[in-house]
């Protein structure tokens, strides 16, 4: 993806390294991005992914890979600093707002990106989505809960169920 | 059900880590929108880990009572370990309910909260050695700290006092 650049005076210029995705589409990235992922880190630190080779990912598809690498660029640089202490209120708000925006996208997006992160180990990514899809859900009824998220209508044996249950989380619905 | 709708494609570790972002209010509406999710959120790690979350945004819980179906028992899970330890919020001393037929755990925690209990008595058990005059009585509250039992023939209204704070 990103053309290399000068680092920022580490080792000259910073180390590329490819991940294939599932649809065999190639991307190169900066490893420090990668190395959001705790999986591909181990990879990388051990030398794998640079040159010709590249770093198959047999369960993530090109176009949720694009999207998990565009999140991963944006937050390399706070990541490299370790959580960043040193970070500027400025840029703490603008990847805040990144962030926001990141999510705002179409629910089956956000469940692949929530698998990809998962499989990747991308701790912030996953609790990034988890957290959107939590918000979609709050203060919802479970029917608009289910409307909201796609399920079919239920059963009459569900809908008695849910029914019953109704009677011992009544509370709940004040 | 599964595998109609996009959503269905998460396994149950993830669909979990999503709803246990939720405050406890809202895993109780969730809990009813469909069986993996009831499954999902009466599990006795979730439930811990949901509360012991809420306690870190500022909603105290001290423990809680998770029925087991299987064993018909009810455990106490102190939330806080330290606590725990140092005696601060020991096991609730429950004996002063009584006893039905020969096992005393057939009464089940049906909410709890600020030491307000709301108690289920199964009833098969109930009919045999217990005798509440009258009443077919299923529900009764009990305060821990009194050490009274009161009869209830209005669980919703238990349950909303012992629940509401809950938010």
């Amino acid at each position: 993806m990103a053309a290399p650049e000068s680092g920022d005076g580490n080792n000259g210029a910073a180390r590329m390294v490819t991940l294939i995705s599932s649809d065999n589409t190639r991307f190169e990235v900066e490893a420090a991005a990668a190395s959001l992922s705790q999986t591909l880190q181990l990879t990388i630190l051990d030398g794998g992914g640079g040159g010709g080779d590249g770093i198959p990912l047999p369960n993530v598809d090109s176009a949720t890979l694009s999207k998990v690498l565009e999140y991963c660029i944006k937050h390399a640089p706070a990541a490299a600093n370790g959580g960043a202490p040193n970070a500027t209120a400025v840029d703490r708000a603008e990847l805040e707002r990144f962030d926001n925006e990141f999510v705002n996208i179409d629910q089956s997006v956000l469940y692949s990106l929530i698998m990809a992160a998962h499989n990747l180990e991308i701790e912030g990514l996953q609790s990034l989505v988890a957290k959107k899809v939590a918000d979609m859900i709050k203060g919802k009824s479970p029917m608009e809960i289910r409307r909201t998220l796609g399920f079919p209508d239920p059963t009459p044996e569900e809908q008695a169920e849910m029914n019953a249950h109704m009677l011992e989380y009544g509370w709940a619905y004040e | 059900m599964p595998g109609t709708d996009p959503f269905s494609r998460l396994h149950d570790d993830l669909v979990a880590g999503i709803l246990v972002l939720l405050p406890p209010k809202h895993v109780a509406r969730a809990r009813l929108v469909c069986r993996r999710w009831h499954l999902l959120t009466t599990d006795h790690h979730f439930v811990r880990t949901s509360f012991t979350l809420s306690r870190h945004a500022g909603r105290p819980v001290a423990g809680f009572f998770h029925n087991d179906q299987i064993c018909v028992a009810n455990y106490y899970f102190p939330l806080d370990r330290d606590a725990e330890n140092d005696g601060d919020h020991p096991y609730p001393d429950l004996s002063f309910i009584p006893e039905t037929s020969t096992n005393p755990w057939s009464i089940h925690v049906t909410s709890s909260c600020n030491g307000l209990l709301a108690l289920n008595l199964l009833a098969t058990r109930l009919s045999q050695s217990v005798n509440f005059g009258d009443h077919d009585p299923q529900m009764f509250s009990c305060l821990i700290m009194l050490k009274s039992v009161v009869l209830s023939n209005n669980l919703v209204m238990i349950d909303e006092r012992a629940c509401r704070n809950f938010d």
